[in-house]
């Protein structure tokens, strides 16, 4: 499984990254402008097939969101040295290839009556939890510039080159600003295998980690088998903040072979089909089986 | 609208019933309906398919059966009993449609076919496997309580829920 983190985000992700719970404010991103705490970003001018302007998508580095919470420490000369390395990363050729990237799959949209399933779980997953749910068309310019809106289109394999090239650049410049010296953050990978009503599992390379399923459903990410960063990071006032943001999934581990879910009971009687399920699900459901179960209303349709 | 056991003289029915719209979620739901569906219910005691009408008119096909997840934990296998909600496919000019009392009747359906899979237990663990792709299926299942998601295939997911029989009221 090879996780990485998104070489682009958004505006309001670097504003939850300033001040987590706040709302993204456009005057609070100026701000950051202004001190030179933010990069200046990338825009990708969206048209139809026909040439009729969409719209246009903002997006910026990854490596925002360390110079954001910089600027929230206090650490004035590493959030202005990030966010300088961040314009850097802006200014690549690689960048430009996922812009490009970003431009045809948003052009494409315009031309396309039903909207991909991913883009349709994205804006179901986020009118429930965002306030900026009514305004679809934010939330479609939002969706783009996450891979999974166009790492798929990569044929030749240029934009999952370009993705590995920016992750490098990102660690390698984290590493040389001494992003470390900061309070104790860590970035977590990982695959949400498991999820119900109240968590979700997400599954590291090394390890599982559990999360309230809301975080997941306020960012779009609440589905089985969605690749997820979480940037966790201890409080100075105490508890913890974790917040989830997408991310790509390169080498995605083929999940063990299942039976075809249209295989049927066979024998006689009431007999039962067997099914073999990985011990990690069996503990899953068992934890599910504890909670209160659903009391089922009276059958609504009469029995001929 | 009522329902009953699938049987012989519906073969004519579940031959020209539709219920895709072109997905390929929707297709293998058709298949199989159109397919081996009745035949199999019709040989095995243990499959249970309902068919749901208006009049003469097959509104919704259900089915399910007994599935028994065994989990290995090397020297042991761990037993849970649950009834699969094996199918569920809704003609496609239904798909969407209200009844009068305002409620759909895809969740007419599904809340017949739960308590029609409960029926003989107290309580159970009802699963369905479901196209991560079926967006309006996933939605519909959460909302009647299989709310626990695991990964089954790469296009596929196994829902589940704990289920209790409400008890009856006495007058």
């Amino acid at each position: 499984m090879r996780v990485l983190e998104e070489p682009f985000m958004t505006r309001e992700a670097i504003l939850a990254v300033l001040g987590p719970g706040r709302p993204a404010s456009e005057a609070r991103f100026r701000t950051l402008r202004h001190n030179h705490y933010a990069s200046r970003g990338l825009r990708a001018d969206l048209r139809s097939p026909l040439g009729r302007v969409l719209g246009q998508a903002h997006f910026y580095s990854s490596l925002n969101a360390d110079a954001a919470r910089a600027a929230r420490f206090g650490e004035r000369r590493l959030a202005q040295g990030l966010a300088d390395q961040a314009q850097e990363i802006e200014r690549s050729h690689q960048a430009e290839v996922l812009r490009e990237a970003v431009e045809v799959c948003g052009s494409r949209l315009g031309a396309d009556p039903d909207p991909p399933v991913s883009l349709q779980r994205y804006l179901r997953a986020r009118a429930r939890a965002s306030w900026r749910g009514l305004d679809q068309h934010a939330m479609t310019r939002e969706w783009l510039i996450h891979s999974g809106a166009w790492l798929s289109e990569d044929e030749h394999g240029d934009l999952a080159e370009a993705i590995v090239e920016l992750a490098r650049r990102m660690s390698e410049t984290r590493a040389r600003l001494h992003c470390d010296a900061l309070p104790p953050v860590s970035t977590f990978f990982g695959i949400v295998r498991r999820m119900d009503a109240v968590a979700a599992e997400v599954q590291g390379e090394a390890e599982t980690r559990l999360l309230p399923r809301e975080d997941l459903d306020r960012q779009g990410l609440a589905m089985v088998g969605q690749a997820v960063t979480l940037l966790c990071e201890s409080l100075p006032a105490g508890g913890s903040l974790v917040l989830a943001l997408p991310a790509v999934v390169l080498e995605a581990p083929e999940p063990s072979i299942a039976r075809s879910p249209w295989d049927l009971p066979d024998g006689d009687g009431a007999m039962a089909v067997s099914t073999p399920i990985d011990a990690a699900d069996q503990a899953w459901l068992t934890h599910g089986l504890a909670r209160e179960p659903t009391a089922v209303p009276l059958a609504p349709i009469q029995k001929a | 609208m009522s329902f009953r056991r699938a049987s012989g003289h519906d073969a004519q029915r579940f031959e020209h019933f539709r219920c895709s719209r072109g997905a390929f979620y929707e297709d293998e739901v058709e298949q199989f309906v159109c397919g081996v569906a009745l035949e199999h219910a019709l040989e095995f005691a243990g499959y249970n398919l309902l068919v749901f009408l208006e009049g003469e008119r097959l509104v919704a096909v259900a089915g399910h059966h007994r599935e028994n997840l065994l989990a290995n934990h090397g020297d042991r296998t761990q037993l849970i009993m649950t009834t699969r909600l094996q199918v569920l496919a809704l003609a496609t000019e239904d798909q969407g449609r209200h009844c009068s009392d305002g409620r759909r009747v895809s969740a007419l359906v599904l809340d017949t076919l739960i308590n029609d899979a409960l029926v003989g237990y107290e309580g159970d663990v009802l699963t369905a496997i479901v196209a991560r792709e079926n967006l309006c299926c996933l939605a519909l299942l959460e909302r009647h309580g299989l709310r626990s998601q695991v990964e089954y295939d790469a296009l596929h997911v196994r829902l589940s829920g704990h289920f209790k029989r409400k008890p009856p009221i006495v007058k």
